[in-house]
């Protein structure tokens, strides 16, 4: 298992050099890390497994959490965006805030999908199912692959913070759209087969537990994320005004030292 | 028996996977605010 | 001047823009058409699959074409800066996408009857009275979704150096609800598979529904999103 530092270095100079780790992110970070040890434990050691799925089940405490987490981060983007767009002040905090949140979301439902990918292998043999479920995730995934696409199209940060609202909004409205359409269309082609991809609804206490020690950890870990990204994202967007600014000044050095130059030169 | 060791790999691959994802992305941000960190003055750190 | 008018106005020029100079009825319907060929191709020229798919092979190159027919739309106004130029001038936002919707869905509309056509022809289909109500009435709705999409994120992607790329990727997952929708109820209303018609009215419904929603939604978000 990996590491995480919950505690980013200090350069202690007191100017410029701190990082974006407060008490708050670094109390989150060892609350994720503590909280990814015990989903280990409890995933891996103290749950037992299923008897159906046999042990193919300790994927679900990975599963479940992940897209739980994903659906949260992409409705945060939507809220974030609709913040950005309907208030007065338009603060771009909220724009980043959106972004980081898609950021993490997409990386979940990758993992949902992989997960969910390598689970189905072990319990039916099959790698994928074009079932209501997984064909909603897949392209809720697409959908934000294309949201953080949009992010990157360049321009000012105002432009790309009102795109990328109006965006994030219309995806988090296709969801429900998608998942819809998808449901009818696989429910009139539902086979008598025994390949349920829902959840056991008499799942065993300690398998819910361990659930919920999941949700518990990817929790945390989202809100760690979060924290850190949209305070990375203001910087990288300070450094952005700065190499303006900079590129402003050396212009305007160039300008007033150009007049002796062309002169020099036989205008 | 032999259908543990079978599943193990797939499920220890699995939770390898999703921590070397999560561990990815926790490196890549702290570093990233490392190296911002230094970049940017203090006082321009809302956070501070 | 009122939403309708200027709609009206955009939409006439876009189509009188298209019969002068036929770039879709040159190069796009015969796309669309060899790409129904290819598909003949891919799988083997097997009659009976052919046949069985030929609905969502419509709709496949429908989708494709529409991509093709949103970068036209779009180009035309990107080269005088003409969309910025109506947005300078107050032109309400609303009326360009809906002028817009409209011309990119009637060029649409003739390139779904066209595909339908060669599909009876290359794949053997057959169109039954009783489904014809149903067909005309799916091409209608599925023509409105695709064409609200299609304006909205045309305007973000397309006519813009460098963007091109990202209208697909934005545009093809969004009109999945359609692809579902529409393949199912042209099953529906040819008999494929041994589909009723009754069913098909289901996914009109869920056409009509994805048309008013991003139709909506899209004549909102088309001002902001237009406006850089």
């Amino acid at each position: 298992m990996t590491t995480l530092d919950a505690k980013p270095a200090d350069s202690g100079t007191g100017g410029a050099g701190v990082g974006p780790g407060t008490r708050a992110t670094r109390v989150l970070g060892i609350l994720t890390v503590i909280s990814m040890g015990w989903l280990v434990l409890f995933g891996l050691v103290i749950s037992p497994a299923d008897v159906n799925q046999g042990e193919s089940v300790r994927f679900f405490y990975i599963h479940a959490p992940a897209i739980w987490v994903a659906y949260t981060s992409f409705i945060v983007t939507a809220i974030a965006s609709g913040a950005y767009l309907f208030s007065k002040k338009h603060s771009l905090g909220w724009d980043r805030l959106a972004g980081a949140s898609a950021e993490i979301g997409v990386v979940f439902v990758a993992l949902t999908l992989i997960t969910g990918a390598l689970w189905g292998r072990l319990t039916w043999g099959v790698f994928w199912q074009w079932d209501a479920r997984l064909t909603t995730t897949s392209l809720l995934f697409v959908t934000y692959i294309g949201y953080l696409a949009v992010r990157r199209l360049g321009g000012s940060h105002l432009q790309r913070a009102k795109r990328s609202a109006v965006i994030g909004l219309l995806s988090v409205l296709l969801i429900p759209l998608v998942h819809w359409s998808v449901v009818i269309w696989r429910s009139l082609h539902q086979e008598a087969t025994v390949l349920d991809t829902d959840l056991d609804p008499d799942i065993d206490g300690i398998m819910f537990f361990s659930i919920i020690v999941g949700l518990i950890a990817f929790s945390f870990f989202y809100a760690w994320f979060l924290l850190h990204r949209t305070r990375v994202l203001a910087m990288e967007d300070l450094m952005d005004d700065r190499g303006l600014d900079a590129a402003l000044a050396a212009r305007r050095a160039e300008a007033a030292s150009a007049p002796q130059r062309s002169e020099g030169e036989g205008a | 028996m032999l259908a543990f060791f079978d599943d193990a790999g797939f499920i220890l691959g699995g939770y390898l996977l999703t921590f070397a994802a999560v561990g990815g992305l926790a490196w890549r941000v702290i570093r990233q605010g490392k190296t911002l960190g230094e970049q940017i003055p203090d006082d321009e750190k809302y956070w501070t | 001047m009122s939403v309708w008018r200027i709609a009206r106005l955009v939409a006439v020029k876009d189509l009188r823009i298209e019969r002068r100079s036929r770039v879709i009825t040159n190069q796009v319907a015969p796309f669309a058409g060899v790409t129904m060929v290819i598909f003949a191709f891919a799988l083997d020229a097997n009659s009976q699959i052919l046949e069985r798919v030929a609905p969502g092979l419509v709709w496949l190159a429908t989708m494709f074409s529409l991509l093709l027919i949103v970068q036209r739309s779009f180009a035309v106004e990107a080269d005088d800066g003409a969309l910025d130029a109506m947005r300078v001038a107050g032109v309400d936002a609303r009326g360009i996408y809906f002028g817009k919707l409209l011309g990119i869905g009637v060029q649409l509309l003739v390139l779904e009857v066209l595909l339908l056509f060669t599909a009876v022809i290359l794949y053997g289909e057959t169109v039954r009275a009783e489904g014809i109500v149903l067909l005309v009435t799916t091409l209608l709705s599925a023509t409105c979704g695709l064409a609200a999409v299609g304006t909205l994120y045309g305007g973000l992607a397309a006519g813009f150096k460098g963007r091109e790329t990202l209208l697909p990727l934005l545009t093809l997952p969004a009109v999945a609800p359609v692809m579902i929708g529409a393949t199912r109820a042209v099953e529906a209303a040819l008999g494929t598979a041994d589909a009723a018609v009754a069913d098909g009215w289901q996914w009109v419904s869920v056409l009509a529904v994805f048309a008013v929603v991003f139709g909506v939604g899209g004549a909102l978000a088309f001002g902001p999103l237009i406006d850089e």
